[in-house]
């Protein structure tokens, strides 16, 4: 069997069994990207040579001592606005297409003490801002399951990556779906850790009340099993939570739904949702009952008004955090400015795409005097009543389940003209960020045009033990995540 | 900066802001989007601007719905997990050297980052 084709877990059980050396894993990766990437481009950065080096070396020290980590010699993907101490972190931005970051992020420095290897950083919309990777100063990655269609985003490239078979899983980061939204439409697994679960320190700022680093994976085992390397309290951000972290695979050996009470929200079933997504999610919730778990309708009444607080909240904290983008210590800098003024307009004005200057100009907007009241002020109060309906229905059920998508993925180019159409197609994962709570995205089934339909279960705060349960018991019992798409 | 351009001006768009509670459209001006990208240190070409104006214009009469929510005595919510502020101790931590922190310099001079000169000679 080609070794592109194992799961983490399967892989890391080869590995650790000395059945496999690392410079073959790595091997069979390069060769699997060089025939797919042509068609995918789920990549900005390969890091192939230091890869194979750092493999010959890991397989060394191996040699004369045989004692693997969890995640030694596993092939991994990280998204390109997490920082790698000495391999490019661009945000897909032309800001930063030279930036080298001196220093790892805290999760890549967890990966790296158990000696993952990185196969490479994955593209995404610049500075994650987006839901299809079309906003990428560095072009589009493709859907594998249909070259013409997006693969979502923000973190569309590295779950191409993972449904390509181009790692064994990766990284993503999401601030209003962006990694179950593409997880979503790349029929992979994709799970969002409470807000604080995971440190953000190494993580390029985007919305910092809302931004989360989690899992792209094959399967719900695999989440659970990089979710525990990664999560964990970090003196170095000080929104991570000091709480200890649960052996997350523990959590998946209870294969019944006994005891678990679902709800259904009636506000994600209305129009907008696709037919063949909601058919596909109500057989879902069937097969969860299936399992031993109690059903019942339940009411997110502000879910209308998630995408709306977003939008002021995000692209407030947005400009807020781009101001560091000044062509100063780092990142790009236009050339032959007469003063600092135009050192900074110009530098900005070249450096950021059409996207991102739209987000920094709504954030400085809705934050300027005369404004700050009526639009930011207003959107921390909706948020406020968004978090209490998930209160409220947390009394009643221990988890939600809903579409991730009301559609499956769609075709290049036919949002992209229409900023407003492609922040509504977020409506199902915002309100998610917004509470701040676990949520996963697993496949539930597939359109009849053979695209994958994504099913979203979120739990209470902390309780991302409850999610995996219950994605896993619906995995194992539907099986999607065994279908793999034909790439052509 | 607009915001201390006189207050006429200003409050003629607070004027349009409690218009639009009332669901009356809040209408982004090329005027409004030049002013918003100085504030921003941005810099726009007529063609943005124009397209910047119908866009933001599109997406605020989107975000007037949140005027549909009753929040008189509601708290606002910024951070959700309980986060509160974390001290710690003033100590000397290693850091990172002065090349390393350098290296990314878009411009660098012996130990200094290298910009236009800020302070006119008399
Ligand atoms: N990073 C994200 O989660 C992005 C979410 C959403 N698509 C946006 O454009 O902001």
């Amino acid at each position: 069997m080609s070794l592109h084709k194992l799961s983490l877990i399967e892989l890391q059980r080869k590995f650790k069994a000395g059945e496999v050396t690392a410079a073959e894993i790595v091997r069979a990766y390069s060769l699997r990207i060089s025939q797919i990437e042509p068609k995918v481009r789920a990549f900005v950065t390969h890091t192939q040579e230091s890869t194979s080096m750092q493999a010959e070396s890991l397989d060394q020290k191996l040699k004369s001592w045989r004692k693997t980590m969890p995640l030694s010699g596993m092939p991994l993907a990280i998204k390109d606005n997490i920082c790698t101490d000495g391999v490019f972190t661009t945000c897909s931005s032309r800001m930063l297409q030279n930036f080298v970051p001196p220093y790892d992020a805290t999760v890549i420095a967890k990966l790296r003490a158990q000696d993952y290897i990185l196969l490479g950083k994955t593209n995404l919309d610049e500075f994650a801002m987006g839901s299809s990777t079309e906003n990428s100063a560095f072009g589009p990655s493709r859907n594998p399951w249909n070259l013409q269609c997006v693969p979502g985003g923000s973190s569309g490239g590295s779950a191409a990556a993972v449904a390509a078979e181009e790692c064994a899983a990766a990284l993503g980061s999401d601030t209003g779906g962006s990694i179950r939204q593409p997880a979503a439409f790349c029929g992979v697994v994709g799970l969002k850790p409470t807000y604080g679960r995971v440190s953000r320190y190494g993580l390029v700022a985007f919305a910092s009340s809302l931004d989360q680093i989690g899992p792209i994976t094959r399967n719900v085992s695999d989440a659970a099993f990089l979710l525990g390397a990664i999560a964990g309290h970090d003196p170095l951000d000080s929104t991570s939570i000091d709480r200890p972290v649960p052996d997350y695979m523990k959590s998946l050996q209870k294969r019944d739904l006994k005891n678990l009470r679902v709800g259904v929200p009636v506000e994600f079933f209305t129009e907008g949702l696709d037919p063949e997504v909601e058919q596909a999610v109500r057989s879902a919730i069937e097969e969860l009952r299936h399992l031993g778990a109690e059903v019942k309708e339940v009411r997110l009444p502000r879910t209308d008004a998630a995408v709306a607080v977003y939008y002021v909240i995000a692209t407030a904290e947005a400009s807020s955090n781009l101001a560091r983008f000044d062509g100063v210590k780092f990142g790009f800098r236009a050339k032959e400015t007469k003063d600092l003024l135009e050192l900074y307009i110009k530098t900005r004005q070249e450096g950021f795409g059409p996207e991102v200057k739209r987000r920094i100009m709504l954030g400085t907007y809705v934050l300027s005097a005369g404004y700050y009241d009526a639009y930011y002020g207003k959107a921390q109060a909706v948020r406020t009543l968004v978090c209490q309906d998930f209160e409220a229905a947390f009394k009643e059920v221990d988890l939600i389940v809903t579409p991730t998508t009301p559609t499956p993925a769609f075709r290049l180019g036919e949002k992209s003209e229409d900023p407003l159409q492609m922040y509504l197609s977020d409506v199902f994962t915002i309100s998610v960020n917004l509470a701040g709570l676990p949520a996963i995205s697993l496949p539930c089934g597939f359109s009849k045009a053979g695209l994958p339909i994504g099913l979203q279960l979120i739990g209470r705060g902390f309780e991302e033990e409850t999610v995996l349960r219950a994605a896993h018991a619906y995995e194992q019992s539907a099986q999607w995540h065994q279908k793999k798409p034909t790439i052509r | 900066m607009w915001i201390n351009q006189g207050t006429s001006r200003k409050a003629s768009l607070w004027n349009r802001i409690q218009l639009s509670c009332g669901n009356v459209t809040m209408e982004i001006t090329q005027q409004d989007v030049e002013k918003v990208a100085q504030l921003a240190r941005l810099a726009v070409t007529p063609a943005e601007k124009d397209t910047f104006a119908k866009q933001l214009s599109q997406i605020l009469k989107h975000v007037d719905k949140l005027n549909q929510y009753e929040t008189t005595g509601v708290e606002p919510t910024s951070t959700v997990m309980g986060q509160v502020n974390v001290f710690r101790e003033d100590v000397i931590r290693p850091s990172l050297s002065s090349d390393k922190a350098l290296a990314n310099a878009p411009e660098r001079e012996a130990d200094g980052f290298v910009v236009p000169k800020i302070v006119e000679e008399r």
